[in-house]
């Protein structure tokens, strides 16, 4: 982990993005305090806390695998934070159930110890637990990994909202591009211990500073840029490229050949080659694909977006 | 600071069997350890004693035959009660177990009369079979444990692949259950290597294993030789560990 | 596989239990009824009698008893305690130096517990380290002999046991995942707190485990009271040794194994029911 400097306002939502072991879960327990680094400061509201233990940055934290303890029901296990600060019991458990109510959580199942909760459940009563503590900066570690993907979906959504309505500056960290664009104000995709870019998701999704993350939130067309006359790499979105007749009013235009397919529901994905050329992914709406093999293909100039970096 | 009293904590733990084996090399009839001269003095004493060195031998055959007892009894009962449902397996399973909960005075007295049988009456099998019954916990549990972590699709997978159950067993089963049936063995080993209680009611003043003389001297007249049991007993069972790991591990 | 497979499986161990332990111990019990035959021959055959057990549990008796119990109790409260500092130590431990702390922890297991007897006996003697270093501090005059009283009998013990205790213990932290300590330490509590709220309760399966082989050992206790203790000072399981070696009389023996095991059986399973009852209230 080297050069990794980043900052969220208050109330933001950055989303660290990066394949496993690319240092990403590490940052978030450095900024946790559940790690210590070597090197450099971690600040949470202007306070330097580098030297604290994790109980003193009230940072709340969802693990992956949602470390609920497995002694405690849901509702003891929310109150946990609160009872070890030392408020009253009954204060403890009434904000706790007061929480597990947001998060959605019947009475019945907040008596339950985790092992008796289903994923959603769990993850909910994880969420709860850290948000119960009005803490100052909430950390999520793939907070939906263990779940299906429309409970996912819901979740993410849920997620959203409640971190709107606390307005808790929150970090997640995450291998799934779909999610990070989803959820955050801010994208920052990580690789080998770097942080190679932030910024806000669209910036980061269309205007790519490095081939890396330009495949990282999700399919890309990387296109030498001599091809199209330009210099440097080229990337092109595949739902950018267009098909069929709109694609000789293009710039750059030509006929090519469909070699696969793939039906995704309302789009689909097309590979097509020309001779000696790598393949082109495109994505278009199922309806418009035909079945000929030969398909005319344009990439429009506002489509293309020529990589600064050419290190990978 | 933690550090420090836990690295004590656990040279303390070593320190009655260190200091017994630094005795060992003492120069003089005195149970002092030597500081200036090491002598190998009452090796050579526990080595001319017919006594002693038989009790060593007579304490190895017993502790293998003793071992293959477990084994026999331990191994096929843990692969019972892991994986099938019968009436009385969770007895089977607290049966197992109960050696190890019944006090080994109790034990020893209870099996004072295999001494007397007719037939037995000075052979060591009583010894071999009652050192058996002390290791069955551990091979018991060692296998069951094993067995439990061992995913019974493998053994599905093979019924699927046209092995029957004996050939599971034998194919499938058992090798997989190689470290735990080793490591339960050599346990079961170790104990009646060790095992001086027992051996004090059933082994008997004729033939006699390592601890029963090195008790007998205990109580009466003792000397280096009794440092030196100890630190050959000790050293026979490493030996026995190691070599076995080596000849059967991975 | 048939149930008739899961049987046949299960009989050599079935075999070596009851033939064993079943039968032996239904033997004794016959055997503790027998009148005692007074050194010609083992018992007097086909008596029936209750003086073994009213010899048992006289005054005298039941000072022994009282005495086992606490030894077994002491001993039991030593080792968890120890060992559960020993494991908490060991588990906190990178891996390379946790091999060597739980190969230190084996080591003595390897070797017989008379050794161990024997070389506590020799540092505790006067002649000894501990006592000589005793003298050299000048917290006393002579050497000592610290060996021959109940608190050496009972470090015997502990020594004999504690291995155990901290492998039981050792297995149940290994069960516990750091991720549940971490996750109490970000949610505001102390290294203290979480310990006392996590990491103990969820301890608690191991701790009974190890306190109740503790209570069996120390119950059962022999080898320390005997070699280590005052000749006052002693134990069920070593009066049951001396009335069968020393006396001759088999069947006050069997009478006090008898009673042993019952204490040590009673003991055990009024702890289980303490542990669950309360582990149940949290």
């Amino acid at each position: 982990m080297r050069d990794v400097s980043f900052g969220v306002t208050a109330g933001g939502f950055l989303t660290l993005l990066g394949p496993s072991g690319c240092g990403k879960t590490t940052l978030a327990k450095l900024v946790g305090g559940y790690l210590t680094p070597a090197a450099g400061r971690v600040l949470i509201l202007g306070k330097d806390v580098t030297a604290l233990p994790p109980e003193r940055r009230n940072a709340g934290m969802v693990f992956q695998s949602y470390a609920l303890f497995p002694h405690l029901s849901a509702r003891r296990n929310v109150s946990f934070g609160l009872e070890v600060r030392g408020l009253p019991y009954r204060t403890c458990l009434d904000r706790a159930d007061g929480m597990l109510e947001r998060v959605g959580l019947t009475p019945a199942e907040r008596d339950r110890k985790p092992a008796a909760l289903s994923g959603g459940q769990q993850q909910r009563v994880a969420l709860a637990r850290a948000l119960v503590i009005q803490p100052d900066l909430l950390l999520l570690d793939e907070p939906f990994a263990n779940l299906d993907r429309l409970l996912r979906e819901q979740l993410r959504g849920e997620l959203r909202r409640l971190q709107r309505e606390n307005g808790v500056t929150t970090i997640m960290v995450t291998h799934d591009p779909e999610e990070a664009l989803a959820v955050s104000d801010l994208v920052g995709v990580m690789n080998a211990g770097r942080l190679l870019q932030v910024g806000p998701p669209a910036e980061v999704y269309h205007r790519p500073r490095t081939p890396f993350v330009a495949r990282a939130l999700g399919d890309a067309n990387l296109i030498d840029g001599a091809d199209l006359g330009l210099s440097g790499t080229v990337m092109v979105r595949p739902e950018r490229v267009v098909i069929g007749p709109v694609a000789s009013g293009c710039l750059w235009h030509w006929t090519a050949r469909a070699v696969g397919r793939s039906f995704l529901g309302p789009d689909a994905v097309v590979e097509l080659e020309r001779a000696g050329r790598p393949v082109l992914l495109v994505r278009v709406r199922a309806a418009d694909l035909s079945a000929t093999s030969d398909i005319e293909v344009g990439i429009p100039t506002d489509a293309a977006w020529v990589i600064p970096d050419t290190d990978p | 600071m933690t550090r420090l009293v836990g690295w004590l904590g656990l040279a303390l733990l070593l320190a009655p069997v260190g200091f017994a084996a630094w005795v060992s090399f003492s120069p003089d009839a005195f149970l002092t350890p030597p500081t200036g001269r090491w002598s190998l003095r009452w090796y050579g004493a526990f080595a001319d004693d017919r006594r002693w060195t038989g009790a060593l031998v007579r304490g190895l055959w017993v502790a293998a035959a003793a071992a293959g007892v477990a084994l026999v009894a331990g191994v096929p009962l843990a692969f019972a009660v892991a994986r099938h449902r019968f009436h009385g397996r969770s007895v089977a399973a607290a049966g197992a177990l109960l050696p190890g909960f019944v006090p080994p005075a109790v034990l020893g007295l209870g099996l004072l009369p295999l001494l007397y049988l007719p037939g037995l009456n000075g052979s060591p099998v009583g010894l071999v079979l009652a050192h058996g019954l002390l290791g069955l916990p551990v091979v018991f549990l060692v296998a069951r444990a094993h067995l439990g972590q061992t995913p019974p699709d493998l053994e599905a997978a093979a019924r699927g692949l046209g092995a029957g159950p004996w050939q599971v067993a034998r194919r499938v089963t058992l090798p997989l259950l190689r470290p735990a049936v080793l490591a339960g063995a050599l346990a079961a080993f170790v104990t009646s290597l060790n095992e001086g209680m027992v051996s004090l009611f059933v082994a008997g003043e004729a033939r006699p294993t390592l601890p029963v003389v090195v008790w007998n001297e205990l109580r009466y007249n003792v000397t280096p030789k009794v440092a030196v049991a100890s630190c050959v007993s000790a050293l026979a069972a490493l030996a026995a560990v190691w070599g076995s790991y080596r000849v059967f591990g991975r | 596989m048939s149930r008739a497979t899961s049987y046949l499986l299960a009989s050599p161990a079935g075999v070596l239990v009851a033939g064993l332990l079943l039968g032996p111990v239904v033997l004794l019990v016959r055997v503790s009824l027998y009148e005692p035959a007074g050194g010609r021959g083992f018992f007097v055959p086909g008596t029936w009698t209750g003086d073994n057990f009213a010899a048992a549990t006289d005054h005298a008796g039941l000072r022994l008893l009282g005495f086992t119990a606490a030894f077994g109790a002491a001993v039991a409260a030593t080792a968890v305690a120890l060992g559960y500092a020993l494991a908490l130590f060991i588990r906190s431990l990178g891996p390379t130096a946790r091999r060597v702390a739980v190969a230190a922890v084996l080591l003595p297991k390897l070797a017989s517990a008379l050794v161990v007897m024997f070389g506590l006996r020799q540092l505790l003697s006067a002649a000894g380290p501990v006592s000589r270093g005793l003298v050299a501090l000048g917290v006393v005059a002579e050497p000592v002999t610290l060996s021959r009283n109940v608190f050496a009998a009972l470090a015997g013990e502990v020594y004999l046991v504690l291995p155990y205790a901290v492998l039981v213990l050792l297995i149940q932290l290994g069960r516990i995942d750091p991720a549940w300590e971490a996750a109490a330490r970000g949610l505001g509590a102390s290294r203290w707190q979480a310990f006392r709220r996590v990491t103990l309760p969820l301890s608690v399966p191991g701790l009974v485990l190890a306190g109740q082989l503790g209570l069996m050992c120390g119950v059962g206790a022999f080898l320390g009271p005997m070699l280590l203790a005052n000749p006052a000072d002693q134990t069920l399981a070593v009066e049951v040794h001396r009335q069968a070696f020393d006396r001759q009389n088999w069947p006050r023996a069997a009478a006090g194994a008898v009673v042993l095991t019952l204490t040590a059986a009673g003991l055990g399973a009024l702890f289980a029911l303490a542990a669950r009852r309360s582990g149940g209230g949290r």
